[in-house]
Formats: structure tokens, sequence, C-alpha cells
């Protein structure tokens, strides 16, 4: 073996050595690296108990309700299965609406609800004109705007 | 066959061609980066979500796309230059650091003040967020191990390694939105099928990247001539152009 | 066009995103020059100084052989 093909194994071996030690890394860290759980996993109590996480999903169309007289805020988050109540009190981003993806941090009361201390809105990758986005509602062109929210794995 | 290559990597050659590069690349470079920040600030429509808003993708997406391809070139000249021999490779992978850091600030920046009005947050430890801070560190890893050598052989070596090492970083910050439920939005490029842009909002996208692309290309060249000169500095032709003997390369 | 200015109230956002970036452009194209024409100059000198103290070496030797 030349010195050259030796040196150029060399770096093979560190880059196929990295990759394969991220990798694995990254398997077992799996559960830790999870951004979000959606209302689905919540609710079969994937999330340790007691413990603050966050909750990923959709707006349900229609559920926001505001209360009088102050910022508390109640609505309906679901992915393609199942459903969860958030309430929050506080400044919503300018994204949030109904249909929206959004992020709640917190955690789960007694009595179902999740209480959050933070939302944030996700927003999709799709990028266009409002006259298309209509032309493309009043086509009920499925998915369009926001996306279905799937778990990962 | 691979004489040319050989050929183009004489370093006086090298310093004459890269005083042309440098301008050939950032004049076209300076005139894209003109027309797509017309065509995205004024000449785009505004988005039906995010209003205005979206208009920091002209800015973002470049920049992140860059700190991305500065890496991989400086992985790939390190290890040409590990594999080779080869010090003007070296010499490439130790000028792309700089462009690089300063790339991956901007996207990190820009991706902030995208992400304060939209989602509501400048910062969170997200896994697209988190892993191109992570490679801001790389780059600040690199350099100072470079500086930490008085040697420039063993800075070279040493900081290849690290380069190499660090490339497995580059597929994780691309994909993390699709691994794993992340706060950041999916590719809308470079995914299979129709890039999910509209052709108004798209052409303006398309040429700043291509503007980012060159305008590195440029910068790099400029870099490589000082790094190229510093390490020939014991050989006759680069005494010849401190001189002002020899025209190589002269501005 | 004042409306247009304000950007729908986002104006101020996207002035530091793409003043930030202007900055890193100019700064990535000034930084190089700057760094080419030091790492010039620092040769120079080291060149002048090398020719300076073999000229120094010379006459040192001159004067030896005279002592």
């Amino acid at each position: 073996m030349t010195p050259r093909r030796q040196r150029m194994l060399v770096v093979g071996l560190v880059v196929a050595g990295v990759a394969a030690a991220v990798g694995l890394s990254l398997r077992a860290f799996q559960e830790n690296l999870l951004y979000f759980y959606t209302p689905t996993q919540a609710l079969a109590g994937e999330p340790p108990a007691g413990k603050r996480f966050r909750l990923g999903g959709l707006v349900e169309k229609g559920s926001v309700r505001r209360e009088s007289g102050s910022l508390e805020v109640r609505f309906q988050v679901r992915d393609n299965q199942q459903e969860m109540t958030v309430a929050y009190s506080g400044v919503l981003p300018d994204l949030f609406r109904d249909g929206q993806g959004v992020i709640a941090m917190g955690y789960l009361e007694p009595g179902g609800v999740f209480r959050a201390d933070e939302v944030l809105a996700k927003h999709d990758e799709n990028y266009m004109p409002p006259e298309v986005a209509e032309s493309l509602a009043a086509q009920g062109h499925p998915g369009k705007p926001g996306a279905t929210v799937t778990a990962p794995n | 066959m691979w004489t040319w290559f050989f050929r183009l990597a004489s370093p006086p050659h090298v310093y004459a061609l890269a005083g042309k590069l440098g301008l050939w690349f950032l004049i076209p470079a300076f005139a894209l980066l003109a027309v797509g920040t017309w065509g995205g600030l004024v000449l785009a429509p505004p988005d039906y979500q995010q209003g205005d808003a979206f208009r920091i993708i002209y800015v973002h997406v470049p920049s992140a796309y860059l700190s991305m391809l500065i890496y991989v070139t400086m992985a790939l000249a390190g290890a040409i230059g590990l594999i080779w021999r080869m010090k003007l490779a070296h010499a490439v992978a130790a000028s792309c650091a700089p462009i690089g850091a300063s790339f991956t600030f901007a996207a990190l920046v820009t991706g902030a003040v995208w992400g304060k009005p939209m989602w509501g947050t400048y910062w969170e430890w997200d896994p697209r967020l988190t892993s191109e801070l992570i490679l801001l560190f790389l780059y600040f890893g690199y350099m100072g191990l470079r500086s930490a050598y008085e040697d420039i052989n063993q800075a070279d070596r040493a900081s290849a390694i690290l380069a190499i090492a660090g490339v497995a970083n580059v597929p994780i910050i691309h994909f993390s939105v699709i691994w794993w439920a992340s706060l950041h939005q999916g590719p809308t490029l470079s995914k299979l099928g129709a890039p999910s842009i509209s052709g108004a909002m798209l052409w303006p996208l398309l040429t700043m990247i291509l503007a980012f692309t060159l305008y590195f290309l440029g910068v790099l060249a400029l870099r490589v001539k000082g790094e190229v000169l510093a390490r020939e500095f014991q050989s006759r032709w680069a005494e010849d152009v401190l001189r002002g003997i020899s025209t190589a390369g002269s501005q | 066009m004042e409306q247009s200015l304000a950007m729908g109230g986002y104006a101020g956002y996207l002035a530091v995103a793409y003043g930030v970036t202007a900055l890193v452009i100019l700064g990535n194209l000034v930084a190089a020059r700057w760094r080419f024409r030091k790492t010039r100059q620092r040769l120079r000198e080291q060149l002048s100084r090398r020719a300076g103290r073999a000229e120094a070496h010379n006459s040192g030797a001159t004067v030896g052989r005279e002592s």
C-alpha cells in the first residue's frame, strides 16, 4: 500500500468513524432530541409525568376562545388522531390563527388541560402570494394551507 | 490524467490566477446581488401568511446555504491536502474558515429576526437552530486550532482532521427538519418534486443563491492569494512578486 | 410609497436582517483585501531585513579580516 493510499484510508476511517458515532448517539438520544410531542403522544402518556414538555399540533378551526377582559385564551390543538385543550395567558405570535401549526411549552394539568406559558407558531415551507392561496383554497386543494402534523418516526 | 491538476496547483500559477478570478467572480456577484435584492424587496409579492416578513428568506436562505457549502469545501480541501500532501489545498481550507463563520453568523441573526415576529421567539433549542450553532462553533474551533500551532504544517494537518470530523454535522443540519419534529419548517427548494414557492418569489431567491456562491468564490480567491504568497515566501517567484519585479497577480 | 416602506410593520426586522447580511458581505471583502495587504507588507519588511542582514554580515567579514 502506498503512503498516499494509507492516508486516504485514514481520512476515510475518520469520516466513517465520526459518522457512525454521531449516528449511534442520535439513535440513543432520539427521545431527548424530540422537540415536541403530538396530542396523541401526550394522551398516551409518552411525556414524563409532572414534567414540562412541548406540545405541537394544529389549532383546531373555530376552537379559539378568548376570555373578555384578560389575555387568557383557550384553544384545541390536534394532530390527525387526537386533540387536546391548551390554556394560555399572554401575547400570541403574528402567525397564530386557525389551522396553524403551533408549539406550546407547559405542563399537563390534572383535568387534562395543557397549561402553556409560551406559544410559538410554526410556519410551513410553502410560500405564495395571497391570491394564489385564495384560489387554491377555492379549489379545495388538500393540505394547503396548514399541512398535517405527524409524529416523528 | 492528473497533470493539469498539478500544473493548476503550482503556486505562482495559482497566485496569478487567483487575482484575476477574484474580480471575475465578484463583479457578476454584486450585479446579481443588486438584482436579487430588488426582486426580493420590491418585485416579489408578500406571502399569504407571513406578509412582508417572509422577505428575510432572500438573505437567510443564501447565508445558511453558504455556511454549509463553505464547510464542505473546507473539509474537502483539508482531505485533499492530507491525502495528496498538497499545500495549496490547505491554503484553500484555511481561507474558507473566516468566510464560513461570518455567513453562519448571518444565517443565525437573519433567522432570529425572522423567528421573532413569525414564531414568537428569537431563539429556540430546536434541532435545526442548535446544529447551525454547532457549525459556528466548529468554524471557531477550526480557527482556534490553527492559531494554536506555530508550525504551519502541523496546523494544516490538525485543522484538516477537525474539519473532516465536523463534516458529519452538515447532513444533520440539512435533515434535522425532516428527522425530528422541529419548530423550523421543512425544506422548500431541495425536496423531491417542485419547490413549494411560487415563481414570482422563487427567481429572486435563486438569483441571490447564485450571487452568494459567486461572492464566496471571489472572496476565497482573494484570501488564497495572500495565503499562497505567505506560504511561498522562501521561493524565488514570491520574492520577485514582493520586490515588484514580477507582475504575477499585480493589482 | 410610505406604506410599502413600512413593510406591513416588519420594516425593523427586515432592516436588521438585510443590514447584518450587507455588513457580512462588505466586511469579508474588506477583511480579505486588508489581510492580503498586511501579509504583503510584512513579507516585504522581512525581505528587506534579510537583505540588510546579509549586507552587514559581508561588511563584518571584511572588518574581521583587516584586524
